[in-house]
C-alpha cells in the first residue's frame, strides 16, 4: 500500500481544481533562520507600517502571533482563556492529533509544498466557555525574495467559546514569491469563531490558502476575507462543514484589485439539520483585472438555508468579472438561493452627487466606497470600523 | 439672485425637447412652472444646471448678471445654482449623513448647523440611512430638499417638491422653502398639480406647453385656472393664440 509521503510526493505535481498554475521551482522554501523578537518594536518602522496596514497594529492585548517567511519569530500571550503556540512547537503527539485532519496533503501541488516544508504557523486553542471579544492578532510577513512561505494554522474554539482572530499577510516591496497557507479550524459545539483575514500582497506574491473549517452543533463561524492589493494571481475557496445541528456561517470576501488572475469564493456543506449560511462576495475590479467570484452551497440534510450573493463593480474596458455560484440540494430540505450584480459605477448616481456640488472624482470615490462598504456582521465595533477603514482607504488608493 | 433665461432650445439624444424657451426668477421671490406630463419640465431644469446629456443647442442661461451657459454642470453648481430631484437615485452604502457633511463643507455649514436642518424637516432619524434607500415618498422629498438647502443656494431649482408627498411632509418642504426664499434665494418651482402653491407663494407663473413657454402671468390667476379647469384650457387658449 502507498505511504502518505509517497502519495503527497506525487501531489507535488498536482494542479490545483481551480486558478492557473504556478511553476513552484522558480522558488525556493521560505528561511527558517530568524531570530526571535521580544517585541514587534524591534522591527524596522517600515516592516511595522506593512504590518500595520493589514491590521497588525501592536493591539495585542488578547495575544499576538508573528510569522515571518517560514519562522514563527514573536508571540505573545493574552488572555488566559486562550492558548497560543508556534506549530514548530507542537509536540509530535500534538501534531498527529491536530495537523492534517481536515485537509489531505495531497489535495494539490500547495497543500503538497506545505507537507514538505519545515512546519510552521499559529496554533491558536481557546478553554471551554472562554469569551474574549479583543481579536487575537497576528501577521504572516513575507521578506525574502523569491521565497515560499507556508504556513499551517490552526484554530480551534472550544465549546461555548467566543473568539476572534485577525490575520494580516503581507510582503516587503518589491519581493516577489508565494504564500500557501493552510488553516484547520474547528468550532466545537455552542462555540463562536470570527475570523478576519486581510491581504496585501504588493502584486509581488502568488496566493494559494487552503482553508477547512469544521462547525459543530450550534455553533457560528464569521469570516470577512479582504484583498487590498493586486496579486499576481490567487485562488482560494475555503471549505466550510455545517456538521451539527443548528451551526451556521457567515463568510463575506472583498476584492480591490487592478490588476491580477483572482478566484475566489467559499464553499459550504450543509450536512446537519437547521444549518445556514451565507457567503457574500463585493468585487471592485479596475485595469486588467480577472477575477472569478466563486459561492457554492451543498445542502445534505432538512431544514437549511444558504444564500449566496455576488456584487461587482467594473471601471474600464479591460477588467473581467465572472459570478459562479451553484446551489445543490439532496432531497426537499433546502432552502437555497443566489443573486449576482455585475456593472459600471452608475453613471445617474455619479451626475446626482455632482449636482449636489461634489468633484466628478469624489462622486466616483463616495459610490465606490459605498458599494464595498460591508456589514461586518458577528465582529466587534472596533474591529467593523478597522475593516471598514482598510477597505475604504484602499478603494481610495485605487480611484 | 435672479435667473435669467432667454430663447433656450434643448435637445436629448439628438431630439429637440424645448424651443425657445424664456423665463426669469426674481431675487428672494418663488416663481411656478406648471405643465403637463412630457411637456419638458424637468428636461428645462437639467438644462439650466449642465446636466450632462442635456444639450443647450441656442439661448442663453445668466445668473446674477453673469452668462453660465458655456459652463459645465460642476461650475454651474458652484455659482449658486441648486436642482432638487424629483426622483433623485438610491445610493446604496452611502449615508444620509456622508453627503449631508461634503455638501457642508462646501458651503461652510457645520455638522451642528446642518442637524438642525436636518431636525427642522423631521429627518433626524434618517442621517445614518443609506442614501433614500427604503425611504417612503414623504421622506425622499424631505432629503432631498435637506441636501439642495444644504448647498447653500443663490437659485434654488424644485423638481416637483409636491408629488407622491403626505399632508405632513407638504407643509414641511413648503416651510423650509419659503424660509429659504426668506433668507434671499430665489426659486423656480415645478410643478403638475399647483399642490404646492398652498404652502409657498409665488408671484409668477409660467405654463409650459408641448416644450415651449404657452402662458405667462400672476401665479395666483394661473394656479387657480388650472385647478379649475385643468392643463385642457391652456392648451386651448395657446392653440388659439399660436393659431391667430
Amino acid at each position: 500500500m502507498e505511504s502518505i509521503e509517497e502519495r503527497v510526493k506525487k501531489a507535488l505535481e498536482k494542479p490545483a481544481e481551480y486558478g492557473i498554475d504556478i511553476d513552484l521551482s522558480s522558488f525556493v522554501p521560505a528561511p527558517i533562520n530568524l531570530r526571535s523578537l521580544k517585541g514587534i518594536e524591534e522591527l524596522s518602522s517600515k516592516e511595522r507600517k506593512y504590518m500595520e496596514e493589514v491590521g497588525f497594529n501592536g493591539d495585542l492585548k488578547a495575544g499576538g502571533f508573528l510569522q515571518i517567511d517560514q519562522k514563527a519569530v514573536f508571540k505573545r500571550f493574552g488572555f488566559n482563556g486562550l492558548e497560543i503556540k508556534s506549530i514548530s512547537e507542537l509536540s509530535e503527539e500534538e501534531k498527529e492529533k491536530y495537523l492534517w485532519k481536515l485537509i489531505d496533503p495531497a489535495t494539490d501541488k500547495y497543500t503538497a509544498t506545505v507537507y514538505f516544508m519545515p512546519p510552521e504557523g499559529y496554533f491558536i486553542k481557546s478553554k471551554k466557555g472562554a469569551i474574549i471579544d479583543t481579536p487575537f492578532q497576528s501577521c504572516l510577513f513575507l521578506r525574502s525574495h523569491g521565497a515560499i512561505q507556508a504556513p499551517h494554522n490552526v484554530i480551534i474554539a472550544e465549546e461555548n467559546s467566543r473568539i476572534y482572530v485577525v490575520t494580516g499577510c503581507t510582503v516587503m516591496p518589491e519581493r516577489i514569491g508565494v504564500h500557501i497557507g493552510v488553516t484547520e479550524m474547528y468550532v466545537k459545539r455552542g462555540a463562536f469563531l470570527g475570523f478576519v483575514m486581510i491581504h496585501n500582497w504588493r502584486n509581488a506574491v502568488h496566493v494559494r490558502p487552503r482553508t477547512v473549517v469544521y462547525v459543530e452543533e450550534g455553533g457560528t463561524f464569521i469570516s470577512h476575507y479582504i484583498i487590498t492589493s493586486p496579486v499576481p494571481s490567487l485562488q482560494v475557496l475555503p471549505k466550510v462543514y455545517l456538521k451539527g445541528e443548528g451551526a451556521r456561517a457567515y463568510l463575506s470576501n472583498v476584492a480591490i484589485t487592478s490588476s491580477g488572475d483572482l478566484d475566489f469564493g467559499a464553499a459550504a456543506f450543509l450536512e446537519a439539520e437547521n444549518t445556514s449560511v451565507e457567503i457574500v462576495s463585493k468585487i471592485f475590479a479596475a485595469g486588467k483585472s480577472k477575477i472569478i467570484a466563486r459561492g457554492y452551497i451543498v445542502s445534505k440534510a432538512v431544514n437549511t438555508k444558504g444564500h449566496v450573493e455576488c456584487r461587482a463593480l467594473l471601471k474600464g474596458e479591460e477588467a473581467v468579472v465572472q459570478a459562479v455560484p451553484s446551489l445543490k440540494s439532496y432531497g426537499e430540505g433546502a432552502e437555497l438561493t443566489h443573486e449576482a450584480a455585475l456593472g459600471k459605477i452608475a453613471e445617474d448616481e455619479v451626475n446626482y452627487l455632482v449636482a449636489k456640488g461634489l468633484s466628478k472624482e469624489e462622486a466616483i470615490s463616495t459610490l465606490v466606497r459605498g458599494f464595498l462598504r460591508v456589514e461586518a456582521k458577528g465582529v466587534p465595533s472596533r474591529l467593523e470600523a478597522e475593516i471598514r477603514n482598510t477597505i475604504e482607504r484602499t478603494a481610495t488608493s485605487l480611484l | 439672485m435672479s435667473l435669467e433665461i432667454s430663447g433656450l432650445f434643448i435637445s436629448i439624444k439628438g431630439k429637440e425637447i424645448l424651443r425657445n424657451v424664456s423665463l426669469r426668477t426674481l431675487p428672494g421671490k418663488a416663481t411656478f412652472l406648471l405643465g403637463p406630463n412630457g411637456s419638458g419640465k424637468t428636461s428645462l431644469l437639467f438644462g439650466i444646471i449642465g446636466y450632462p446629456n442635456v444639450k443647450l443647442e441656442r439661448g442663453k442661461i445668466i445668473l446674477d448678471g453673469e452668462d453660465i451657459t458655456n459652463l459645465p454642470m460642476e461650475e454651474r453648481i458652484k455659482k449658486g445654482l441648486s436642482l432638487a430631484f424629483q426622483n433623485p437615485p438610491k445610493i446604496r452604502g452611502v449615508k444620509l449623513r456622508e453627503i449631508l457633511g461634503k455638501i457642508g463643507e462646501r458651503s461652510g455649514l457645520t455638522m451642528q448647523e446642518l442637524k438642525q436642518m436636518a431636525e427642522k424637516l423631521k429627518l433626524s432619524q434618517f442621517l445614518d440611512r443609506n442614501l433614500f434607500d427604503g425611504f417612503s415618498g414623504g421622506e425622499i422629498k424631505r432629503a432631498e430638499l435637506l441636501l439642495t438647502l444644504a448647498q447653500k443656494p443663490k437659485v434654488l431649482l424644485l423638481d416637483e417638491p409636491d408629488s407622491g408627498v403626505d399632508v405632513e411632509s407638504i407643509g414641511l418642504v413648503g416651510r423650509a422653502i419659503e424660509d429659504a426664499i426668506i433668507e434671499g434665494s430665489s426659486a423656480l418651482i415645478v410643478t403638475h398639480s399647483g399642490l404646492i402653491a398652498r404652502y409657498v407663494l409665488a408671484e409668477d407663473a409660467y405654463v409650459l406647453l408641448n416644450g415651449t413657454i404657452g402662458c405667462h402671468g400672476p401665479a395666483e390667476d394661473i394656479v387657480s385656472t388650472i385647478h379649475k379647469m385643468g392643463f385642457k384650457k391652456c392648451v386651448n387658449c395657446f392653440s388659439f393664440r399660436v393659431g391667430r
